[in-house]
């Protein structure tokens, strides 16, 4: 390949990659894909200034009512974290959460045997809603609002 | 008269501007000569990445092939046991790595170390979305299989296809970063639309770490001050835009070739420190194909260095003329 014939296949190159790339992120934004190639927009939406999120706290323990509920994973005692990892916790609560707003009553049974087998006593937990300025909750955990989806109890 | 002037017109003007920049640093002299030392740097470099990531062969094969989908480099793989695809993978990548050390100029061993490369970047990819900080490898690799070959004394038409092709890797390198720089300015617009955070806001900095650290519940060095004082990352961040939006406009600008891998590395560093976003390995490419650029200037001239930078670059030259000619006056 010549010098001249070289400039012109990097030229083709170089805007055939933009062109992929750009075309699966304009295409596919969620899931975009077009291996090996990318559309390189990485962190391109700054996060919101209010975020919300989900979890799941112990409200009682063998039929007393906590004075502050507690997140699960703080009271090893009633809810023992072996053989699942906080990740997999963290999208248990999840689709928790989404399918209490989605009243999918199937899932929600699923979900809650899934959960309610590493409860070691009798209790009751609630999937709560909240919401938060990501910069304060890096600083000192602390939540604007939040609301209780559902409560339940172990068993029942 | 016709006043119209065509698309294709237009491409056409623009890659002949282009081509005659090039023309004017892509001599086949001295920077052939330090291109072409450069290059095995790059085949040490993944002989040694390869290396250190064949300590965890034995952890990866453990790990089982739990959401294993092969991507399409792996077609063999679903004829052979999970095991030994793995192992075969990290081997042909360590060995293709190392005869590359050995023979850089040899398009045939340039070949396979791209395909044993290929293999070990398709194998991480095959388990959901593909790691993409390994993907400036994998292009730069195979565009450096259209090095020219050598003969003794290769003739001046050789030696600056040779740079050439070498600054093909530069420009692939910076295009992705103009990509990234592309999306953060198209969504900024967006969001600032929409009446959201962006990525000019003040604060946009310290929302981006903080969300991550949240997400990963994990803290990094400098988050702290960040997300305390979130002014301090406003000017850095905006640098950032400058920095990848303008990134292929700079591989046509040879004077800020090192000025911009020094900036694109302390980005890197920069990410990691704050939000704990790991992108280490297009650091020593940007060390080879930027920070050693054999297009750089050998002497720095720092009047020309900071007119051509772009946008600022104006504003500098307008600044400089006003006090020249106050200069003049007195």
């Amino acid at each position: 390949m010549n010098y001249t014939n070289a400039k012109k296949t990097i030229a083709t190159f170089l805007i055939l990659y933009a062109f992929v790339g750009f075309g699966a992120h304009a295409t596919s934004v969620s899931t975009e894909d077009a291996y090996p190639f990318f559309s390189w927009f990485l962190f391109v939406t700054v996060p919101p200034r209010i975020q919300s999120g989900f979890d799941i706290m112990l409200v009682s323990v063998d039929g007393e009512r906590l004075e502050t509920p507690v997140h699960l994973l703080d009271r090893p005692d009633v809810f023992s974290s072996e053989g699942v990892t906080e990740r997999e916790l963290s999208e248990i609560t999840q689709r928790f959460a989404h399918s209490i707003r989605g009243k999918r009553h199937e899932q929600i049974s699923e979900l809650r045997r899934m959960l309610e087998v590493h409860f070691s006593t009798h209790a009751s937990y609630a999937v709560r809603e909240y919401s938060y300025d990501p910069l304060e909750y890096f600083k000192n955990k602390k939540v604007s609002s939040s609301i209780i989806l559902a409560e339940f109890l172990v068993g029942k | 008269m016709n006043m119209s002037i065509s698309p294709a017109k237009i491409m056409k003007d623009a890659y002949a501007r282009l081509s005659d920049t090039l023309d004017n640093f892509i001599k086949g002299g001295t920077d052939f000569e330090k291109a072409k030392a450069i290059v095995p740097f790059f085949y040490y470099f993944l002989f040694f990445i390869a290396f250190t990531h064949l300590e965890g062969l034995n952890h990866t094969i453990a790990e089982g092939a739990s959401g294993f989908t092969p991507r399409f480099p792996l077609f063999w793989a679903p004829y052979v046991e999970y095991g030994t695809v793995v192992t075969l993978v990290f081997l042909t990548w360590v060995g293709t790595s190392l005869l590359a050390c050995l023979f850089p100029y040899i398009r045939t061993v340039r070949i396979f170390a791209f395909v044993g490369f290929l293999q070990y970047h398709a194998y991480v990819a095959s388990f959901g979305q593909p790691n993409h900080q390994w993907d400036h490898w994998l292009w730069i690799s195979l565009i450096l299989v259209f090095l020219p070959g050598l003969t003794r004394e290769p003739s001046v038409e050789t030696r600056r296809t040779f740079s050439l092709v070498f600054w093909g890797a530069q420009a692939f390198l910076l295009l992705t970063y103009t990509m990234a720089g592309i999306g953060k300015l198209t969504y900024a617009f967006i969001q600032f639309s929409q009446g959201q955070a962006h990525a000019f806001s003040p604060d946009a900095g310290a929302l981006y770490a903080a969300t991550q650290l949240n997400l990963m519940q994990e803290t990094v060095p400098l988050a702290g001050i960040i997300i305390s004082h979130p002014w301090l990352a406003w000017l850095p961040f905006l640098i950032l835009l400058e920095l990848q939006t303008f990134a292929l406009v700079a591989a046509f600008r040879p004077q800020l070739h090192r000025i911009w891998g020094f900036g694109l590395i302390l980005f890197h560093i920069g990410t990691f420190l704050t939000m704990r976003a790991v992108f280490t390995a297009p650091s020593a490419l940007l060390l080879l194909f930027l920070l050693a650029s054999p297009f750089a200037p050998e002497k720095k001239k720092w009047n020309e260095t900071l007119s051509s930078i772009p946008l600022f670059g104006r504003l500098f030259q307008y600044v400089t003329k006003r006090i020249e000619s106050g200069r003049n006056i007195n």
